[in-house]
């Protein structure tokens, strides 16, 4: 196992570098004048602008930007906001616990919500619950989660009052947006758990263990679902990966700090830093999760083990 | 079929919630009587801002919080657009509008308890003007300030390189006194997380992109004449929730947890305007209204004939009724004729010059030998009359389309971020623009107009009118308040004669506030609340 996660850790490296050269391209190369839009509503004299931007060194050549940046990046400096001056390492450091707790509630609600729903489904084939459940799950990821949010917000903060509309402070603001992000993954989860589950009852060794005897519930639980879990898990950990910066609009709607709204904002307001260092820490994020996600199909799939 | 049934069911019970009445019935608010003091304002805003430093920051959504921190020498009284005392008791300008010499009050402290007198103020005008640290306010006389002396501990007397006719309107908005003691502290570029005024509110907390937490300074006791509010602020607290979604702004003011909800979309206006349980918070914005800059170097635009067609060719009443309704009755958003709005000091309705008349804009495209093509664009030597509007919001651009398909012109339309509108724009890939300018001082325009802006500054028509030149500059040192309006209205005039530039409609600050708020009104800007004189009633 040693000698696999180092190669693994070392194919991670060249990705997160990968990652941080396209991105410091991309975003240099993008149309668009930052300084301008930092003036956001305030248009100042031509002279003003100059000045402002020599400050930022945004009069150097393109080129020196870029190596200046890439040089202290290396040496572990994220550099500052463009927009605020405050280190990118500080704003990275607020932001990613919060999208990491949101990312993860969210995951928990969508396989509580969906994996259950996609075993019952398939245990319940071609009867009423399967078609009620699917049509749960097919909901789930139709509707998109900015629409889903507001919905939410709608009827259970304004009308019910039971959560509040926006804000991060507290575990009651989790709630809805987790639903939201939660019920988009639950339902994808809940289709593939729904086909693995079918493809899996269909086995040889089920009908073995129905032939011995066994409860329906160990035959499903202990033998069926184990396999069966196997696309899923792939899919959950890909979720997440996605979850991470998809929760952009739901930290949006309502009103969250977070690693997606950061990077986005950074884009739109082109602020070098801030997108190199986020991108790069999400590159990361996202490089750790895929290990651990091998890691884990090892020990679900012992076939794997002697490949 | 069962499947169906539910769907129709998951779908139309969330609707059916929606629609129905709020569950809870609200308390009916008491009527005002005399203000208590008590109770935390929670004020839901756009965005974030950039850092809480008067001298250096000049971001809208910066401003609105940190001018409850800070405090400027003077006042622009909104009733009559004249100057009034704040921190400075009397003021006097030089002949040559060189010098200003400021008298200031002796009983006024910065929060950390330090003395505000002459020495701050200089410290102010020194550190906002300082080169090394590159102030983004933009309202600030860049270039034009020389220095500041220290006449006697409490008199200060302001030099300018020449005569900077908005110095005054600058100083009572952007030029506010931060404490020379806090800065030495914490530095210069910290100062703006953990800042220190004399304004009736104290800085508590900010924590980025979700509030910003002011409270009531105990000893504040300075209040300038112009407020009703003589002594402290009345409320214990604000916080400045940071909310960027419009429809979520208005759902925390519904759901109880905010107060005032800032930049109402139309429909929610017009939903809530009606309900008692509301308030209708209306601030009109001077300055430049939402205008199109016209690149005046691109083909066809760079034709005055079609620059023309194109502003008698849009009915300003209709787009301003179809896209922002539910304002309309509050004097929001109304359509604009002229480059400046009528709050404006220097307003000159006599300046408007186009309304809409499509025969003459189809007359002056015939004579300008564009003949009506096939397809009812029209063309003149193998061109078709076509060009490209970007704007950030769907609405207004729309309606222009349809209108100007009337005329023979096509445009295309792009709707998408500041950013890329602007770079369209500078590019000369679009034609038209947005560039709206919420300001007090009519001398913005010369940052649209002016030819030294065109490249790397905010002149996106591209206009290079050496006569249009010269009247900005002299407007910008005109001592004379009555002539310096008459050069205004001149420079206005010749702009919309050469169509320069395309005005269409008003911006303002559009806010709903629950019944409970009392007294909440807005400066000269239309903009910023004065959170000092606001109380909530039980």
């Amino acid at each position: 196992m040693g000698p696999f996660v180092l190669v693994r850790l070392g194919h991670g490296v060249v990705v997160v570098l990968g990652v941080a050269v396209l991105v410091a391209l991309m975003i240099h190369l993008a149309p668009g004048d930052p300084v301008i839009v930092m003036m956001g509503d305030a248009p100042v004299q031509g002279e003003q602008l100059q000045i402002i931007r020599r400050s930022l060194g945004l009069d150097r050549p393109l080129i020196v930007q870029i190596t200046t940046r890439a040089a202290r990046m290396l040496r572990g400096d994220l550099g500052r906001s463009l927009r605020s001056n405050r280190p990118v390492a500080q704003d990275i450091a607020r932001v990613v616990p919060l999208t990491m707790v949101l990312a993860t509630t969210a995951m928990v609600f969508g396989i509580v919500m969906g994996v259950p729903t996609g075993v019952v489904a398939a245990t319940q084939r071609g009867r009423w619950l399967d078609s009620q459940l699917s049509a749960f799950a097919v909901l789930g990821f139709s509707m998109p989660t900015f629409w889903t949010g507001l919905l939410l917000i709608s009827i259970f903060s304004v009308r019910l009052g039971w959560f509040p509309t926006s804000g991060q402070e507290g575990f009651k603001t989790l709630i809805l947006p987790a639903l939201a992000l939660g019920w988009y993954a639950a339902g994808a989860l809940a289709r593939l758990v729904r086909s693995g589950m079918l493809e899996v009852l269909q086995q040889e060794y089920v009908t073995v263990a129905r032939a011995k005897g066994l409860r329906e519930t160990l035959v499903v639980l202990r033998h069926a679902f184990r396999n069966a879990l196997i696309p899923a898990v792939t899919l959950a950990t890909v979720q997440f990966g996605s979850l991470l910066s998809g929760a952009v609009v739901v930290e949006t709607v309502f009103g969250r700090d977070g690693l997606g709204r950061l990077i986005v904002i950074g884009i739109l307001e082109k602020d070098f830093p801030v997108v190199q260092g986020a991108v790069l820490v999400t590159a990361v994020i996202y490089t750790v999760t895929n290990l651990l996600t091998d890691l884990l199909y090892l020990r679900l799939d012992p076939r794997l083990r002697y490949a | 079929m069962q499947q169906r049934v539910l769907l129709l069911l998951a779908v139309s019970l969330p609707v059916m919630l929606v629609a129905a009445p709020a569950a809870r019935p609200a308390p009916a608010p008491q009527p005002a009587s005399a203000p208590r003091s008590g109770g935390t304002l929670v004020y839901v805003i756009e965005g974030d801002p950039d850092r809480l430093d008067p001298n250096l920051s000049g971001l809208r959504t910066s401003q609105i919080a940190f001018f409850q921190i800070f405090e400027p020498l003077v006042v622009r009284d909104p009733a009559d657009n004249s100057f009034k005392p704040w921190l400075a008791a009397s003021w006097e300008v030089s002949a040559d509008g060189r010098a200003y010499t400021f008298r200031l009050r002796r009983d006024v402290k910065f929060h950390d308890g330090s003395p505000f007198n002459a020495d701050a103020v200089k410290f102010n005008m020194d550190r906002t003007h300082d080169p090394a640290l590159a102030t983004r306010c933009g309202g600030c006389a860049v270039g034009f300030y020389e220095g500041t002396d220290v006449v006697d501990p409490f008199t200060v007397r302001i030099r300018l390189r020449a005569p900077w006719a908005p110095f005054l309107d600058a100083m009572s908005l952007f030029y506010r006194m931060v404490s020379p003691d806090q800065v030495r502290k914490v530095g210069h570029q910290d100062f703006g997380r953990q800042p220190i005024g004399t304004g009736p509110m104290r800085f508590v907390e900010w924590v980025p992109n979700s509030r910003i937490v002011l409270e009531r300074y105990a000893d504040y006791n300075w209040a300038p004449p112009i407020f009703r509010n003589k002594g402290k602020a009345y409320v214990d607290r604000v916080v400045f929730r940071i909310i960027t979604e419009p429809s979520t702004r208005v759902a925390a003011l519904e759901a109880g947890e905010a107060q005032v909800a800032t930049a109402v979309s139309s429909q929610d206006f017009g939903r809530l305007s009606k309900d008692s349980r509301y308030q209708v918070v209306v601030g009109l914005s001077p300055g430049v209204p939402f205008t199109f800059a016209i690149n005046t170097t691109k083909a066809p635009t760079n034709e005055l004939a079609v620059r023309r067609a194109l502003n008698w060719g849009i009915d300003r009443e209709i787009i301003a009724r179809a896209s922002y309704q539910p304002f309309q009755p509050f004097g929001a958003f109304r359509p604009a004729y002229t480059l400046l709005s009528h709050t404006t000091w220097g307003y000159d309705k006599g300046t408007e010059t186009y309304e809409y008349d499509i025969d003459r804009a189809r007359t002056l495209l015939e004579e300008a030998g564009w003949r009506m093509g096939p397809d009812g664009i029209r063309q003149k030597g193998g061109q078709r009359l076509e060009m490209v509007l970007n704007s950030w919001e769907h609405g207004p651009p729309e309606i222009m389309q349809s209108h100007l398909r009337r005329i023979g012109v096509s445009l295309k339309i792009g709707i998408m971020n500041a950013l890329a509108v602007n770079e369209a724009q500078r590019k000369a890939d679009s034609h038209m623009s947005p560039l709206p300018a919420a300001r007090t001082d009519p001398d913005v325009l010369s940052a649209f107009l002016h030819s030294r802006n065109v490249g790397s500054g905010f002149n996106f028509s591209f206009v290079k009118d050496p006569d249009l030149d010269r009247i900005f500059d002299q407007a910008a040192t005109e001592v004379d308040a009555a002539r310096r309006k008459q050069l205004y209205a001149q420079a206005v005039r010749r702009t919309l004669d050469r169509a320069y530039m395309l005005p269409v409609h008003n911006r303002d600050n559009v806010s709903l506030a629950s019944a409970r708020v009392q007294g909440l009104r807005f400066d000269v800007t239309g903009f910023f609340p004065w959170i000092h004189e606001v109380w909530l009633s039980q």
